[in-house]
């Protein structure tokens, strides 16, 4: 039950720091799915943007289960040991990825943007002739999740280290909890926290504190990184099911 | 300020100028040694086993970001001094080598003549040139 409590707030956490990329790359697109249903009141309005934004979390928790469980086994195979250390280490190294991109300093992670555009693309075409303004905006959120994101692959990519289907669909679905304040203000149309996130120093200030949080895991000493580091070393211990 | 320094340590486009480099090249050796000095510390060990002879992680991901520094910066002079674009890589290449054996453990005793200290040193003599070029070639002409 903690370990699960610790894995949600990592990745609600996650979610959260992502806030000023997310409206910066995704405001436009919130705000635009929003204004494809055309509401015709702010009831229907708030109806659409829950269904668009339940679509996109449908989404990361179906990719967060799917890499989940593909982890599992992986990480199934190594030492105890070795397997808390590669945890411990790979999560530190793609958190500092994380940041030092979202800063600008090192390139966002492409690759994966050559896997999952072709498939948003796909299912974009085949939700475009959907009737009804609810499946539409459920449709458009369910393609919005599988939209090329840096953020996402390493939220993503925590949801592997997470050792299960179970552990990887949770830390997605409470990043996308996570990613819900910034979206939703962009969605009605707060054009400040946009205005924000293209101000470099902002982005560089955002993105250093993600990398130095990632750097602070391996950093501090044994016993004192369970404040910043979820999930700590003996949750994660007890987290993995090694060879089940 | 800040964008330009960001820009000269992590950008790959762009030029830059000998005094750049030599400067840029000061600052990260020093951000080197003072980084290993305070992360490699084994009251902060995290390595696998305890194994002293392999870097904590925290000096492993220090020295990867001061080499992507150090290769962006080395880009960018290379650029400006004419040399071929190919030439990155005698420097890129055997440094990523380097950090990643270095990370194993295996040039622990750098000093120490081993076959390890051979293979150092080899991956040094192919960086030469092209740090040569970056230290001491004027800029290209227009």
């Amino acid at each position: 039950m903690q370990s699960l409590a610790l894995t949600l707030a990592g990745g609600f956490a996650l979610g959260l720091a992502s806030t000023l990329h997310c409206a910066g790359m995704c405001g436009s697109i919130a705000a635009g799915l929003l204004h494809l249903g055309a509401p015709r009141n702010a009831a229907e309005g708030i109806r659409l943007a829950a269904l668009t934004h339940a679509g996109r979390i449908v989404s990361y928790v179906l990719a967060g289960t799917l890499v989940g469980a593909l982890g599992a086994p992986a990480i199934g195979w190594l030492d105890r040991e070795i397997a808390f250390r590669f945890i411990q280490w790979a999560g530190a190294a793609a958190l500092m990825w994380i940041g030092l991109s979202t800063a600008g300093l090192l390139p966002p992670i492409s690759a994966m943007d050559r896997v999952m555009a072709p498939m948003a693309n796909r299912l974009a075409r085949l939700a475009s002739p959907l009737p009804g303004r609810g499946a539409t905006a459920l449709a458009g959120g369910l393609t919005w999740g599988l939209m090329p994101c840096a953020m996402v692959y390493g939220a993503l990519f925590t949801a592997m280290l997470s050792g299960s289907a179970l552990g990887g669909g949770t830390v997605m679905a409470a990043f996308g909890l996570g990613t819900l304040p910034g979206l939703l203000a962009t969605t009605v149309g707060i054009r400040t926290l946009v205005a924000a996130a293209r101000r470099r120093a902002l982005r560089v200030t955002a993105g250093l504190a993600i990398a130095i949080l990632g750097f602070l895991t391996v950093w501090l000493p044994q016993g004192r990184n369970e404040a910043i580091c979820a999930p700590s070393a003996n949750a994660t211990l007890t987290q993995i099911k090694i060879g089940s | 300020m800040s964008g330009y320094v960001i820009d000269l340590f992590f950008s790959f486009s762009d030029r830059a100028n000998r005094r750049e480099w030599l400067l840029g090249t000061l600052v990260l050796a020093l951000a080197a040694f003072g980084g290993i000095a305070l992360f490699n510390d084994n009251s902060f060990d995290e390595s696998a086993y305890a194994n002293p002879d392999i870097p904590t992680m925290a000096a492993f991901l220090w020295m990867s970001l001061v080499l992507f520094a150090f290769v962006a910066l080395s880009a960018k002079r290379l650029r400006e001094a004419g040399r071929p674009a190919w030439m990155l890589y005698t420097i890129a290449i055997p440094a990523f080598i380097a950090l990643c054996a270095w990370g194993s453990g295996l040039f622990a005793h750098p000093f120490v003549p081993s076959l390890e200290t051979l293979g150092l040193g080899a991956l040094l003599a192919v960086m030469i040139p092209a740090v040569i070029g970056c230290a001491t070639r004027p800029a290209k002409q227009g």
